[in-house]
């Protein structure tokens, strides 16, 4: 039934599809090329002839800064070095989080002509989605280095924590995204609520205030919220030269290592049924 | 198993959920799940569809409109999986499914050819090297720089055939590609889906038109409502359906 190795013929066997987990995972890995290739097609067809796209999604973390910088230290006047940095930096973090979950729940729509006529692994549209934000996250260092220059941000060996820290932010984010855009094709509506629950999500966040003013009893609660994690994880070493605690990253591996591997498997066990849905 | 057949269909099956009860919204699943009873009418476009195909043979399927033609391909092609029975297909399958299947509109002929490619597994190198013989053969000119959205439907029809038949398949699925080209277009994919043919490309090809069936394929199936009407040498099966 298997392909043997004496014969190199490719063999597809609709009774040999047992375990979409590990199938998936194989033929993303013999067509990684594709991958590439979809990210620069999502690429071309969002900033579809506009330069300026590109611009926008750099300026728009900037003007957001700014916004929340003038409101909240004229409001509340929270004391917080590096403020308008803090409030950067968690937008990095969150927005990297929020587009990409938001785009994957619309991939499998947006794809539907090439669903419906091609087979290519599903993860493909999903990671390619992820991939776009990815860059975005990267690209909007230029501007946080252009604050931290003028803010005069001390820069340090800590710093480099934010690898592994954006590394397992990805894991989440691959995981939860395969969740959202597994629930889709089959809820139409999720998407709304899915835009409602980022809302709240937003605020159950320290994106903009100190984590300090949460009430002791509730505190534990609120640093159980995996993006209260993972914003941790990259803002510390970024903006104060210190390294989270242990428990904070075994807490951050859990979530990451968790969430990818059972959006993978939910998002596999349902991905043949999205050619019939999309 | 046979290593020598090229598809294996055993019994296939392909239901759609009718659309008059799909659960589209979060209204749907809250008043169906208090109903406890989730209606979901089955319409079968394909059922009971059971035949083999050696490696080397070309069939031409034939049949009315929603007849589930396209339906079959698809099966083929990997992009359905079957709902029921089993399908086994051995080989590197080229699908030309529906027109401009695998293209991006927003996308120029040029970065199509690419995607195409690499999606009927050609790397970046290899689409490279065959560019020019792809761009020569679809006498696109200077389109191949236009995006796609610019086409005629012959056009991309061209690029397509062009594309997907520029290195030798093992198996070929071709659903109606040749209806939009014109006559000078068409003698050169049939001459060009001859000359695989003799060498060993397996072709699937869905066509109304039963003279070409007739001239390409050995072999011929004419589907109705799903199911097998006939099978058999393309001769009696192309014109018994004519005769209907
Ligand atoms: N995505 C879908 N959802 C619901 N029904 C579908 C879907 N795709 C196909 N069908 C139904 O399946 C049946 C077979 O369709 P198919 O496209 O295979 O027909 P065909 O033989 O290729 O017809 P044609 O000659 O018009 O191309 C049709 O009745 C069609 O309505
Ligand atoms: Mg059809």
């Amino acid at each position: 039934m298997k392909n043997t190795s004496t014969d190199p013929t490719p063999v597809y066997d609709s009774a040999a599809l047992v375990s979409p987990f590990i199938d998936e995972t194989k033929g993303l890995y013999s067509r990684w090329f594709i991958l590439r290739r979809m990210i620069y097609t999502n690429f071309k067809t969002r900033y579809k002839r506009s330069y300026l796209g590109v611009i926008w999604s750099l300026l728009n973390p900037l003007l957001n800064m700014i916004v929340f910088v003038v409101v909240f230290s004229q409001l509340f006047r929270f004391q917080i070095p590096h403020y308008p940095l803090y409030i950067l930096s968690g937008q990095m973090i969150f927005t990297f989080f929020a587009s990409s979950t938001a785009e994957a729940m619309m991939q499998i729509l947006y794809n539907a002509t090439m669903i419906r006529r091609v087979y290519l692994p599903k993860t493909i549209y999903i990671l390619a989605g992820i991939a776009i934000n990815g860059i975005n996250l990267i690209l909007t260092f230029i501007p946080f280095l252009l604050i931290a220059l003028i803010d005069k941000l001390e820069f340090s060996v800590q710093m480099f924590m934010i690898i592994p820290a954006l590394l397992l932010l990805s894991c989440f984010v691959v995981g939860m995204s395969l969740i959202v855009a597994t629930i889709t094709p089959y809820l139409n509506d999720f998407s709304q609520i899915w835009g409602v629950l980022i809302t709240l999500w937003t605020y159950l966040t320290p994106l903009f205030y100190p984590v300090d003013i949460i009430p002791e009893q509730s505190l534990a609660l609120y640093k159980s919220n995996p993006m209260y994690i993972y914003v941790t994880l990259f803002r510390d070493p970024l903006l104060y030269q210190t390294i989270p605690e242990l428990s904070l990253w075994i807490n951050g591996i859990i979530y990451g290592v968790v969430f990818l591997l059972f959006g993978w498997w939910l998002f596999t066990k349902n991905s043949n049924e999205f050619a019939y849905r999309a | 198993m046979n290593q020598n057949l090229a598809i294996q269909a055993e019994n296939l099956g392909i239901y759609f959920r009718m659309p008059s009860e799909p659960i589209s919204g979060t209204k749907d699943l809250f008043v169906q799940a208090v109903k406890r009873k989730i209606k979901i009418n089955q319409f079968w476009a394909l059922r009971h569809v059971s035949f083999e195909l050696k490696r080397g043979e070309s069939i031409g399927i034939m049949g009315r409109n929603g007849a589930g033609k396209s339906t079959l391909l698809k099966v083929i092609a990997r992009v359905l999986t079957p709902k029921e029975g089993r399908i086994i297909v051995r080989g590197n399958v080229f699908p030309m499914l529906e027109l401009g299947a695998g293209f991006v509109p927003d996308l120029t002929g040029h970065e199509n050819i690419y995607l195409y490619g690499n999606i009927l597994g050609l790397t970046n190198a290899e689409v490279g090297k065959l560019y020019d013989e792809i761009v020569d053969f679809s006498e696109l000119g200077d389109f191949i720089y236009a995006p796609l959205r610019s086409y005629s439907s012959g056009m991309v029809a061209r690029l397509a055939f062009a594309t997907a038949t520029a290195v030798q398949p093992d198996l070929l699925l071709a659903d109606e590609i040749l209806s939009v080209g014109d006559a000078p277009f068409q003698e050169k994919c049939i001459h060009r889906m001859m000359h695989y043919l003799s060498h060993g490309t397996t072709i699937v090809f869905v066509s109304h038109s039963t003279d070409t069936v007739k001239k390409i394929c050995s072999r011929g199936m004419w589907l109705e409502h799903g199911t097998v009407k006939m099978s058999g040498s393309a001769e009696e099966v192309a014109d018994a359906y004519k005769a209907q």
